[in-house]
This record gives structure tokens, sequence and C-alpha cells, in this order.
């Protein structure tokens, strides 16, 4: 009922819809445009093939996915706050963790079809290619990727609610992932430094795992190892997620700001 | 039904000067309150007085600092959600629904949010949308309806899964002196009175806390200061101003 209750939201503002297509498009076509300049053999990418605009693409559609789930939570609750109707749903006998994972649900919708539409547009219409990918790795990659950044999404949201603005991780991750993570530039082009702050964020094992299984078809076994370090930060970031969103909503019920923004 | 035992809550105000400490604002000191089954309660008092605070505490929404509260025997603070369960919640803010669904389909939100099984949400919604007269909006934005609308949805919303306490914060707040009369005589009559629901009406209209026709709680600096029924509106003036000035002429 929640997912129908933000797919009808989101209809009703149907001009949206074509400015997010506009969005896609206007994205996808800019970074094709950079990897023609740059032509096929980029030095730094021997490791994806060389092809720069397969590689950004990549970055670009999962990027995207990935911050959903850090921006779903804090965005929920924030919205809530604004339309003035957290309070009628915190009335509820629903735990406010399934409302806000509803909203998590529709926004995984929403967010695939753009991904849907960043490899449309990419491969049948530009020159992006994924010939040997390792389609069955994805959903495993998808849903360990997911699980880290919604307790990244949880902390953040406990943020909106604990102290109202100023939430540093969506600033941080933000940062880190569009930087450290990958998303435009390889990570292996760092400076040793930045290259271990690199290490740190989850992003980037997602995106390297994402395209060692996309464009290089790797297989299982040579995913493993980065497959381990992001389950062992899902099985850190989880629960310290849930816990703080907890602290920050009993926080907020106690200093009686629940609806303040 | 409502039972409220010496609560207190005090709110720390965060200071607009960083450096400085900030303020402690005392909302609710040792308010004692009980409303029964199928009782009307208006609860009366000034800005300020604690009203809409001891109104979210029993709804569950700020937690208090010290005292009991329990409704329907379902203690606020220890089960929160089985308290939720068996309360209606109805405000004055017609923000806490969603405009850009339509009435039906912020009926049918709520319903499934207070676990109503979906077989019986439908045929639910479709009669409080009749009860509350309300049918020939049911498929219109909720951004396009009147004060009046809104304030029906919100009731019926409230009382959409059938809860057996009704707490409503100020539910008049835009609605014109008409409009405010049906409302109360509403829930005087039908809500408390045939079906038997225990309400709490939060409100600074004297004359709509008479008009409830039940019992009339004043609260004053956080405390029920008050408890009975006054003859009338002006009996009812006279009590909170003399409690007001520090010199009432009635105690209960």
């Amino acid at each position: 009922m929640l997912f129908r209750k933000d797919f009808l939201d989101q209809i009703s503002y149907r001009f949206s819809f074509f400015l997010e297509a506009g969005g896609i498009a206007f994205y996808t076509l800019t970074f094709y445009f950079i990897a023609e300049m740059f032509g096929g053999g980029v030095p730094n990418l021997e490791r994806y093939g060389g092809d720069y605009f397969s590689f950004v693409l990549v970055g670009l559609a999962f990027s995207s996915f990935l911050n959903i789930s850090l921006d779903t939570f804090s965005t929920a609750v924030r919205d809530e706050q604004m339309q003035g109707t957290l309070e009628a749903l915190l009335a509820t006998p629903t735990s406010p963790a399934a409302f806000f994972l509803a909203r998590l649900l529709w926004n995984f919708v929403h967010s695939g079809l753009h991904v849907i539409g960043y490899f449309i547009l990419g491969i049948v219409f530009l020159s992006a290619s994924y010939s040997r990918a390792n389609a069955s790795a994805v959903p495993l990659i998808v849903i360990l990727s997911l699980l880290a950044f919604n307790g990244l999404g949880m902390i953040s949201a406990g943020f909106i609610i604990a102290f109202k603005r100023g939430n540093p991780l969506n600033i941080l991750l933000g940062f880190a992932s569009a930087f450290l993570g990958g998303v435009y530039f390889p990570v292996e082009m760092f400076p040793e430094v930045l290259r271990k702050a690199a290490a740190l964020v989850p992003v980037t094992y997602s995106l390297r795992l994402m395209r060692d299984a996309c464009i290089n078809g790797a297989g299982f076994r040579e995913l493993a190892p980065d497959f381990i370090v992001l389950a062992a930060m899902c099985a850190v970031l989880v629960p310290c997620g849930a816990l703080f969103f907890n602290w920050a909503l009993r926080r907020a019920k106690r200093d009686g700001s629940l609806t303040h923004y | 039904m409502i039972f409220a035992d010496n609560l207190e809550k005090t709110y720390s105000v965060a200071p607009v000067n960083p450096f400085r400490r900030g303020a402690r604002i005392p909302a609710l000191a040792g308010a004692t309150l009980r409303v029964g089954e199928g009782e009307a309660v208006a609860l009366v008092g000034r800005n300020g007085a604690g009203k809409t605070t001891l109104l979210k505490i029993l709804s569950t929404l700020v937690l208090p600092d010290g005292g009991r509260a329990s409704v329907c025997g379902r203690d606020v603070a220890a089960s929160p959600r089985a308290a939720r369960a068996a309360l209606g919640l109805v405000t004055g803010d017609e923000r806490s629904l969603y405009w850009r669904l339509t009435g039906e389909q912020n009926l049918s939100l709520f319903g499934a949010l207070y676990n109503i099984p979906p077989r019986e949400l439908r045929p639910r919604v479709a009669r409080a949308l009749a009860d509350f007269g309300l049918e020939n909006h049911a498929a219109v934005p909720v951004r396009s309806y009147s004060s009046g609308l809104r304030q029906r949805l919100m009731l019926a919303r409230a009382l959409l899964h059938e809860p057996r306490v009704l707490l409503m914060d100020e539910p008049n707040r835009a609605a014109d002196p008409i409009l405010q009369g049906e409302f109360i005589a509403r829930v005087r009559d039908e809500i408390a009175g045939r079906m038997n629901r225990s309400v709490l009406l939060a409100t600074h209209n004297l004359e709509e806390a008479v008009s409830l026709g039940g019992d009339v709680a004043v609260i004053e600096k956080g405390r029920i200061v008050f408890f009975g029924r006054p003859a009338g509106v002006a009996e009812l003036r006279e009590l909170m101003a003399g409690f007001t000035s520090g010199n009432p002429n009635r105690r209960s």
C-alpha cells in the first residue's frame, strides 16, 4: 500500500517523468562524447578493456542507484516532516522502519528504471558493449551494495531526525561515491593515500565488482575478495544504522522535536 | 480507557546563540486525568498550558519524563505499538493528509498502516466515506477539498480501524462556526454516544468544550486544576480566569 502511495504520488507529477528521462539522455550523451574525444584505447583503463564509455556508463547507472539507498531514508523523513504527515504516520501501529522500507522499495523500482534507461541508451543507441558480462553475479552485487548503503542511509535518516539539518553523511558519501569510489575514473589511478581512502567506502567495492562482472565477465572466484569486504561492511553498517535510527527516534520523542525541521 | 497519572514533561529548547545554555520549559507538571468508556472529555487551557503535550504523550509521539499513561490498559511508553492500535488521533493540521492523493487513497493507505486486513479494507473505506458524506469526493485529490471536507476525512481516518479511544487536538482549528457546531455534535452524539468511544478533545474554545456535553478538564501550567461539569460557558470562563490569576474560586 505504501509502495502504491509512492507510485501514485510520483505519477501525479507528470512533467517530472520527462525531466528525468531528459536528464538520463543528457548525462549519457555528455559522457559518450567525452569518451569519443579520448578514443578507444584509454590508458589506465586496460583492466576494463580500454573503452571509457562502457566503463563510465556502469559508474553513472549504478552510483545513481546506490545513492538512492543512501538518500531514501533521510529524504523520506524530511518529506514527511515538511508535508506534515510524519506524526500521522508515527501515530499508527506500523513501525517506522516498515514505511521507510516501503519507500525504499518504490525508489529501487524507480531508480531501477533509470538504470535500464542508461543501459538502453548506451547499448542500443550508442557504443557501450557488455558482451562478456557475467549476469549471474549482478543480483548478488546489487543486494550486498544496497544493504551496505541502507545501513548508511539509516544513519543519515537518524541525523535528520535527531539534528534536523547538517547531515554530514550525505555530504561525505556523496563526495566519496563520486570521487573516491571511482564513478568517473578508475581508483587505480589514485596516489597511494587516496587509494587507501577509497578502500574505506563501500561504493569502491560495489563499482569494481559491477565493472569486473559486466565488462570483464569475471567469475565468482575472481570476485570473491571484493564480495567478502562488501559483506563485512554490510555486517557492520546494517545493525549500526538500525541502532542509530532507533536512538534518534527516541531522542526526538524525548525532546518533542519529531516534527521539527 | 484513557489514564494519565502524574505526567511530567520538560522540554529543552536549543538557544539561538550556540554558546549559551538552552532554556528548560516545563510543559507538564504532574498532570493526572482519567476518561472512562463512552465518555467525551474536553481538555481546555490557554496556549502553552500543556494540552498538546498531554495528547502527544497519550498518542506515543512524545515520551514523558515522569509519571505513567495508558490507553485501554496499554502503557504508552512500554507498549507504544499496542497503545497506538487502540487509539485514533485527529489533529487540526490539514497537512497531516496526503494532498496529492484522493480521499479514498488516503483512507486506504492509513487503513493498511492500521493493519486492517486487505479483504476488509475496501468495504471499510467505502463505509467510512459514506458515513462522513465523502462518497462524491472519494476520487478527488485532497488538495481540492475544502477545510470542512478535510476535517471530515481526518475524522474518518482516525475511526477507520475502529479504535476505542479518540484523541483530538484542536480539530476545529480551520473550521467555521457552523462546521464547528456540526463537528462537536457528531463527536458527542455519534462517536461517544452511539459508538461508545472514549474521547479526549483538546481545545481553547470554551463554547466547544461545554457543547461536548461531558466533563471538562482545565489544564494550567501542566496540571489538571479542575475536572467536572461547569453549568455553562460563563462559569467555565470564570473558573479559568480564576486559575490564571492564581485566585481560583472552585477546584475539583
